[in-house]
């Protein structure tokens, strides 16, 4: 990005925050209901400085890159495994699409109550986000990668394991990477759910906390963290994703 | 008889809009041991259609196939006009994968085989830095990499300049001859069956039909001749 495109990219979000400062500026009211951005930055380089707030940010990205990691894994193999049997695929569809309409949100307490209040319920909501997108990304790669390139493996009678291992799984491995960048934003909104319902720490929990003491520079601080994070993951996967750009 | 492959009465129908089609109707053929065949004819005459069948990737509606190897396998080198290179792989990796979806771990043949067609300096490139013509001699490459005794091949130097062809053709004569091998060629060059041919199959437009098969001195002339005249008694337009 040139220094000019950056400096561009800035400019509306300078006039947004100058624009919030500037409505609020003479009304306590108007700051006990929006903060302002001066009384959020105020609040977070204070905040920052203390490890309570470091060690949310901690809690809440171990639960979302724990269920990112396992979710990807599971729902990319259970893809796969979909394409490779077509009997399985026929009897496990409509279960998968009734589970995968369940909204996580509608799952959190039974997590709560079957993994506790604690990293586990919260990593497995993540998981669950982020499960269904790579199923249907490898699944969707699979089907995608067996159309163009198959035949010559199919001539020469090849054994399906090779088949995919040897062709399928790097073929797909972009479509893969396609929703692994997609996941990171549901794998954070899991935890953040998750958090949100019942938790002792992360940011869901600081958030949850300052609201209910109306506490608006710290929601926004943890709103900001929140927004900060999932920019940080999506910058790994692109990272991820551009190492296999194809040449 | 010495056939390696054989069809027999093989009748292939497609539906299309509802309206059954038919392709193939009863064609006779056979491929003897260490014979290079060329199948002749125009545009959607259902040659391609009669390779699939015979490669065993379809199946025909009526008639039989006969096969002294198994068919598909290792041993058919099937290469269609719609074959690709994987584009994640490098030229020598794509040359390799028959051999490695075979379970085949001797890969010294590959070399040689790069640089037959003439792909050395390639090797390690991949398919989206090479022109047309170099992804399929590594295509050829691929399926002979396998040493298939049965080649079936769907216009293999189709885009090939001239001097590529007869290297091409040069190649696939030798491979035939050293191996012992049978090739079943589609083309609708007759320049490239006068060149490859042991025999010459000529086939009309759809629904195909075997019209005549020339063997012995295969000149241009003569199969330019026979060719004019099967389309003549054809239903070509």
């Amino acid at each position: 990005m040139s220094v000019k495109s950056f400096l561009l990219n800035l400019v509306p979000g300078t006039l947004f925050l100058l624009l919030w400062e500037w409505y609020v500026h003479d009304s306590d009211r108007l700051k006990f209901l929006f903060a302002a951005p001066s009384l959020i930055a105020q609040t977070g380089l204070a905040e920052l400085q203390q490890a309570d707030i470091w060690k949310d940010c901690g809690i809440t990205l171990l639960e979302a890159l724990l269920g990112l990691f396992f979710g990807t894994l599971l729902g990319t193999v259970s893809g796969l495994l979909l394409w490779a049997n077509r009997s399985v695929d026929a009897i496990a569809r409509p279960y998968i699409v009734l589970i995968g309409s369940v909204p996580v949100f509608a799952l959190a307490p039974v997590m709560i109550i079957w993994f506790g209040i604690g990293l586990l319920s919260k990593a497995v909501m993540a998981g669950f986000a982020v499960y269904f997108v790579s199923l249907v990304q490898a699944y969707e790669g699979a089907h995608v990668i067996a159309a163009q390139y198959l035949n010559y493996a199919h001539s020469l009678r090849a054994p399906r394991f090779r088949v995919i291992f040897k062709i399928i799984v790097p073929g797909s491995i972009h479509w893969m990477l396609t929703g692994f960048r997609m996941n990171v934003g549901f794998a954070l909104t899991g935890a953040f759910i998750g958090e949100f319902v019942s938790s002792e720490a992360g940011i869901g929990h600081y958030i949850l906390k300052a609201s209910s003491l109306y506490d608006m520079p710290r929601v926004f601080l943890g709103l900001l963290l929140i927004s900060m994070m999932a920019m940080a993951l999506t910058s790994l996967a692109n990272v991820i994703q551009r190492s296999y750009r194809l040449p | 008889m010495n056939a390696i492959l054989s069809a027999k009465n093989v009748s292939k129908n497609f539906l299309k809009n509802g309206i059954s089609f038919c392709v193939l109707k009863k064609i006779d053929l056979d491929l003897q041991f260490g014979e290079v065949v060329c199948l002749l004819g125009p545009s959607g005459s259902g040659k391609t259609t009669l390779l699939q069948i015979l490669s065993g990737i379809e199946k025909p509606d009526g008639g039989e196939i006969h096969s002294k190897i198994k068919c598909p396998g290792p041993q058919f080198g099937y290469m269609t006009q719609a074959d690709r290179l994987l584009p994640w792989r490098t030229i020598r990796d794509n040359i390799v994968l028959g051999l490695e979806l075979t379970g085949q771990c001797d890969y010294t043949k590959v070399d040689e085989l790069l640089i037959q067609v003439d792909l050395r300096e390639f090797a390690s490139h991949y398919p989206s830095q090479i022109s047309g013509g170099m992804i399929q001699r590594a295509l050829l490459a691929r399926t002979l990499a396998t040493s298939p005794e049965i080649l079936l091949l769907d216009e293999p130097m189709s885009n090939l300049d001239v001097v590529a062809r007869r290297q091409m053709a040069n190649i696939l004569k030798n491979y035939v001859r050293e191996k012992r091998a049978s090739a079943l060629v589609v083309t609708h060059s007759v320049e490239e069956a006068a060149f490859l041919a042991d025999r010459i199959i000529l086939i009309t437009r759809s629904p195909a039909i075997l019209h005549q098969e020339l063997r012995g001195d295969l000149t241009l002339d003569s199969i330019m001749h026979s060719l004019m005249s099967s389309l003549g008694e054809g239903v070509m337009p």
